[in-house]
């Protein structure tokens, strides 16, 4: 049986799955600390949840718009070259 | 030490003539010097019966044209507990000036300062009776204060200006310092003005406060908002970097695997 190891294609699909499970138990450790903290039914924690609240509904996305359609943008021609990645590997590019 | 008619009729057995006296004439029944006990207690209690009978507002009003405060509530107050005790700062209220009282205030301050009175007597009619009412020696005192009252006034500077023709009525409870004293002696009514004027002026100073504080807190909130647009525009202008980097690796990485597929 002879099998082909591709070292660097396994060290960055390693690589892929370290950094993806650490940030996002970093993110969940991150949200759930400020869920817990703001959820407390202490009155001052209380008043800035409500002003955090309020904040958020303040935002106006067309402060934003042309930068967010750019990230949408890069986005798809991301998942665009991935499909031809995946075509290049699989002989068909 | 005040019984209320909520439940004090045990309390007032207990009394002496002298306290029953001095409640019936806190509630403003007209007693007489050689009132027995028996006499002074159908004064009270009369006099407490049309005090429930009378409207809360008329007394409100009567005290809000007198500028006076009632004095504080106690916890769990009735009606009736509550009407004796606006009662008793009408029956505070000494003065002999009667414009802009309502014939309602009227035949409550009638009442409140033992003058008898049916209920249909028109206005003129009830401030003659309220006058009658003064007794002698009171009035020479009141005229006394009035003359102290108007040497005061002059001496002070507080002379009243003629109201300007399009300026509304003047403000309830504000009084020249000559009928002040009048009311309420030189010292209680010098000290009523005081009292007035210091009021005035920390309401003054507190609004002033206020508005700063206010001001204060919308340039925070102001402030804040600008902190969080920048902060959003920050977080979504790192992820558009990455996301160049990464398209720009993966075309690389397109080009090379291309390149090598196609290599002789």
């Amino acid at each position: 049986m002879n099998i082909e190891i591709d070292f660097f294609t396994l060290w960055r699909w390693m690589l892929a799955l370290v950094v993806l499970i650490y940030s996002g138990i970093v993110l969940w450790q991150t949200a759930a600390g400020y869920w817990v903290w703001l959820s407390s039914g202490d009155r001052y924690t209380g008043i800035l949840r409500r002003y955090l609240m309020v904040h958020s509904l303040r935002v106006r996305a067309r402060a934003f718009g042309a930068d967010i359609a750019v990230c949408l943008l890069l986005c798809v021609t991301l998942g665009l070259l991935g499909w031809l990645h995946w075509l290049g590997v699989g002989g068909q590019l | 030490m005040a019984a209320t008619s909520a439940g004090g009729d045990d309390l007032l057995a207990a009394w002496t003539d002298t306290q029953i006296r001095s409640e019936a004439e806190k509630l403003g029944a007209d007693t007489s010097p050689a009132a027995i006990r028996t006499e002074l207690l159908k004064a009270l209690h009369d006099q407490r019966r049309r005090i429930v009978a009378m409207d809360e507002e008329v007394m409100s009003g009567v005290l809000a044209w007198a500028g006076v405060l009632p004095g504080p509530a106690a916890a769990g107050e009735g009606l009736a507990a509550r009407k004796e005790r606006l009662a008793r700062a009408i029956v505070k209220i000494n003065t002999m000036r009667f414009a802009g009282l309502s014939h309602e205030g009227l035949k409550v301050l009638a009442i409140l300062r033992g003058v008898p009175v049916r209920g249909d007597e028109p206005v003129p009619v009830l401030i003659e009776y309220l006058r009658a009412s003064e007794g002698m020696l009171a009035k020479l005192g009141r005229k006394r204060r009035s003359i102290m009252g108007f040497l005061a006034e002059k001496l002070v500077g507080d002379t009243p200006r003629a109201p300007a023709a399009d300026a509304g009525p003047a403000p309830a409870g504000s009084k020249r310092l000559k009928h002040e004293i009048e009311d309420q002696g030189l010292l209680g009514g010098i000290a009523n003005r005081l009292r007035k004027s210091a009021d005035g002026y920390v309401q003054e100073k507190l609004d002033e406060i206020e508005a700063r504080i206010d001001r204060k807190l919308d340039e925070i909130d102001s402030r804040l908002s600008d902190w969080r647009d920048k902060e959003i525009a920050n977080r979504i202008r790192i992820i558009k970097i990455t996301l160049w980097a990464t398209v720009v690796i993966s075309a690389l990485s397109l080009l090379y695997l291309y390149v090598k597929s196609h290599l002789p």
